[in-house]
């Protein structure tokens, strides 16, 4: 199990537990029940890179207690 | 974090030197936490409006979207239970949930719950995760090594293994011989035993006189365990059926095997033919080469088909090992060759079916023609037999030599002319081609030429190769092309071609200028010549006749005609027309030529050798063994030829002035095309008072002098003259005296004063004395 903190700039910022071989589209669900807002206008962003829907974060190399932006679209 | 304290605490004893600082640290954090919650306060009403906010949203999706997603319209209530909860979460600044709460979340979401705790541990294990990646342990060599070596122990000895087993069943050589000691001795007695007992039958057979049937009873039972042909059915021979040849006896052997081969049958083989099958396989490597062939021949296999080549042709043993042709022997120890026959047949047959797409084979081409090129294709003509006319014709008659002679005749000829409509036109026709050959000018030659064309027709059948009589061949040609033309007109009476000269001469009238000039001349002389062109023929040619009573001997004699020559002589192509009809008229009379009369004899010397001319006694022209007769050349140019005339002036040109005037400065130039020939050699000679000729130099002098008014002074006048005149008097001098002729003038001296002396004056002394004294 990892935690992952996802910062959209304006005012929300939720930890989400979540296991290493989640998909991306996983998280988005998880996010989206913490926050409220719609798994599918959610982005999430490392710098520059986009994360999409059916990788796994581990294949991402996405961490215990990583900071992930998070967008809408 | 208490912990954390205890510790700092411990390091603060140890560096005392740091601790103020540690502790202006510590009273900045405890500072900064009071500032933050500020912060975070104002935050939080934000939070809590934004939430309320979100609540709103949250309720709206949910009237929205009553059943649509349960999960999704459950999920703000969730986040609205969680919130308050979450309270201190806030204070880390972001929401979070805790485990069993998000594996609730998950399992409405259909997702496998949180790996926590017990299954961390265990994948803490698990390779390759993330967190603990272990490489794969690399490979012992020495123990792949060890592991190989004693693979390879264990092979060996399995091996020998095996051998051992085969060996233990094959008796040994020695085996043999101790084994069969005392059966050999056995043997060996039984055999004498028996040998002894035949001898004892024959002996037995010779006193009663039955040796032959015993011999033969011995013989079968001998027999009875020989090895015969029928041992060898379903024996294989290694050679082919081929290589055996009917009424050859063949040796064959059993083939030697492979000691620890495999258990193979025995075969057959012939060593003879071993040594022959090996010399042509050689021969067949050798002929075929070993290296790559671009251009090789595709094989064809037995059944006619390409064989398709992967690789070079020098692998196909190593792919698919040695090609052993092998045949069997069939029962009763008989082959059956047969079917090698009717293979052979069928494959034949194939082959005959198949069509080959190879083209015959390439050649270096040759840069110059070869002999071979150069030959003349001999056409074979067929030898036509010429047809004989079975009519007597006036024609006939008409190639006699010397018919023309007659046209000397003035008497007869009115007669003839009138004849002559109502003779069929053939001759006429046929004279006017001959006309047209540049010997034929007069009637003489006619006639004679007509017997050279059957002369001709014969030599070519007789001399196929000569180029010449080729080309007279073409021109036979031709010429028979033309008069068969001439048959075809010449079949319609004399009608049609009094019709035809008509419009012949018509036609020459109304467009004379296209064939010769393009420009068209209309004058009261044309006029007149049409007009006479328009009155019907018979009397036209009559006129004609009589104008040719001059010409006969002078055909280029224009100025004598009496009528015609008065119309323009300047007109070329009004002469050209008249000339036409002259030859025209020409041949009318030498169609009645042979109703001449013959010159007498008695006429006097030119009778009597005229009428040997024309008997043939006397041959007054030599003709060459083959004639080649070129026509004229106005039959070799186009019809639509003609020179141009570059000093004609198109007036009605508008640019013409410019055109013409450019190439009249040019025309300076050109050279005179009626004259071709005439090249002049010009030189010009200057000549002074007396007549001297002046070289360049002293004629450009006197041109200068002339030009510029002025001549050379005085001096320089005497000094040329002086020298001219001593050049004339080296011209004239003798040989045997000076120029000024001294030597003639003492002479003479000595003749006047009639002495054999001479006196030489000079320079206020005399010299006296004689011929002597001068020597002296």
């Amino acid at each position: 199990m990892i935690e992952i903190t996802c910062n959209d700039r304006l005012g929300k910022k939720v930890r989400v537990k979540c296991n290493s071989d989640d998909t991306i589209g996983d998280l988005k669900k998880l996010v989206a029940a913490q926050t409220g807002t719609k798994a599918d206008k959610i982005v999430l962003k490392k710098w520059y890179t986009i994360f999409k829907d059916h990788i796994s974060l581990g294949d991402y190399e996405i961490h215990d207690g990583m900071n992930l932006e998070l967008y809408y679209q | 974090m208490g912990s954390k304290k205890e510790h700092k605490h411990k390091k603060e004893s140890k560096h005392k030197h740091k601790r103020r600082h540690r502790y202006s640290d510590s009273d900045e954090r405890s500072r900064s936490p009071s500032v933050k919650r500020k912060r975070h306060d104002r935050e939080r009403d934000h939070k809590s409006r934004q939430s309320e906010s979100r609540n709103r949203n949250g309720a709206k999706i949910k009237t929205e979207q009553p059943d649509a997603e349960v999960i999704r319209a459950q999920i703000p209530e969730v986040a609205r239970t969680i919130t308050p909860k979450q309270e201190p979460v806030e204070e880390q600044k972001s929401e979070s949930l805790s485990i069993d709460e998000t594996n609730k979340i998950r399992a409405k979401l259909g997702l496998k719950p949180l790996d926590i705790g017990n299954s961390q541990s265990e994948d803490g294990v698990k390779l390759n995760s993330d967190e603990n990646f272990v490489h794969a342990p690399a490979e012992d060599l020495a123990e792949k090594k060890k592991q190989e070596k004693l693979r390879e122990k264990i092979m060996e000895s399995k091996k020998k293994r095996e051998i051992a087993k085969k060996m233990s069943k094959v008796r040994t050589l020695g085996e043999v011989e101790e084994d069969s000691a005392a059966d050999w001795v056995v043997k060996s007695r039984m055999a004498q035993q028996q040998r002894e007992q035949d001898e004892k039958m024959m002996k037995l057979g010779d006193e009663f006189g039955v040796s032959d049937l015993i011999k033969t009873e011995l013989g079968s039972k001998s027999t009875a365990h020989d090895y015969t042909e029928r041992d060898l059915a379903g024996l294989s021979v290694e050679h082919s059926l081929e290589s055996f040849r009917e009424g050859r006896n063949e040796i064959l052997v059993i083939k030697d095997k492979e000691i620890l081969g495999s258990d193979e049958e025995d075969v057959l083989h012939s060593l003879n033919v071993d040594d022959v099958e090996k010399s042509k396989k050689n021969m067949e490597i050798k002929r075929r080469g070993v290296g790559y062939k671009a251009y090789e021949e595709e094989e064809i296999d037995d059944m006619g088909f390409f064989k398709a080549k992967v690789v070079l042709g020098k692998y196909d043993e190593e792919i698919e090992g040695e090609q052993i042709t092998k045949f069997k022997i069939g029962a009763s120890g008989k082959v059956d060759a047969s079917w090698v026959q009717q293979k052979e047949e069928m494959k034949q047959e194939i082959r005959a079916k198949g069509e080959s797409l190879s083209l015959p084979p390439l050649k270096l081409a040759n840069e110059y023609l070869t002999e071979e090129d150069m030959r003349f294709k001999k056409r074979k003509r067929k030898v036509k037999k010429s047809r004989k006319r079975e009519v007597f014709k006036a024609d006939d008659l008409l190639p006699l030599p010397g018919s023309s002679e007659g046209l000397s005749n003035h008497g007869s000829r009115f007669v003839l002319c009138e004849k002559e409509q109502y003779l069929p036109s053939y001759s006429a026709l046929r004279m006017l081609w001959n006309s047209t050959k540049p010997e034929d000018k007069s009637g003489t030659n006619d006639g004679e030429s007509s017997q050279m064309n059957n002369k001709d027709e014969r030599n070519v059948i007789e001399d196929d190769d000569d180029a010449i009589n080729d080309l007279q061949r073409a021109l036979d040609k031709s010429r028979r092309a033309k008069q068969k033309k001439a048959d075809a007109a010449a079949d319609e009476g004399a009608q049609k071609v009094a019709q035809h000269l008509h419009n012949l001469t018509r036609v020459k009238l109304e467009k004379p200028d296209e064939q010769f000039t393009n420009t068209l001349f209309l004058n009261a002389t044309d006029e007149f010549c049409r007009q006479l062109a328009q009155v019907p023929v018979k009397q036209e040619v009559k006129q004609v006749e009589d104008m040719d009573l001059d010409e006969d001997n002078s055909d280029e004699d224009d100025t004598q005609m009496s009528k015609w020559s008065s119309v323009n002589p300047g007109q070329e192509n009004i002469v050209k027309f008249k000339k036409s009809l002259k030859k025209l008229t020409k041949f009318s009379v030498l169609e009645h030529a042979p109703i001449e009369a013959e010159p007498l004899a008695a006429n006097g010397l030119m009778g009597a050798l005229k009428l040997a001319e024309r008997k043939g006694y006397l041959q007054t022209k030599r003709e060459p063994f083959f004639q080649i007769k070129f026509p004229k050349r106005v039959y070799i140019f186009s019809k639509y030829y003609s020179i141009e005339d570059k000093n004609a002036v198109d007036y009605l040109d508008k640019y013409a002035h410019e055109k013409y005037s450019k190439e009249r400065n040019a025309s300076i130039t050109v050279d005179f095309t009626e004259k071709k020939d005439y090249k002049p050699q010009i030189s010009i000679e200057y000549v002074d008072e007396k007549g001297r000729n002046l070289s360049a130099k002293e004629a450009f002098r006197k041109l200068s002098h002339r030009f510029h008014g002025k001549g050379s002074g005085k001096m320089k006048q005497e000094k040329r003259m002086k020298k001219l005149t001593e050049q004339e008097t080296m011209l004239h001098m003798s040989s045997t005296d000076t120029p000024l002729n001294t030597v003639a003038m003492m002479k003479e001296k000595q003749r006047s004063q009639s002495s054999p002396y001479i006196v030489l004056s000079g320079a206020g002394k005399t010299l006296v004395g004689g011929s002597s004294s001068v020597k002296k």
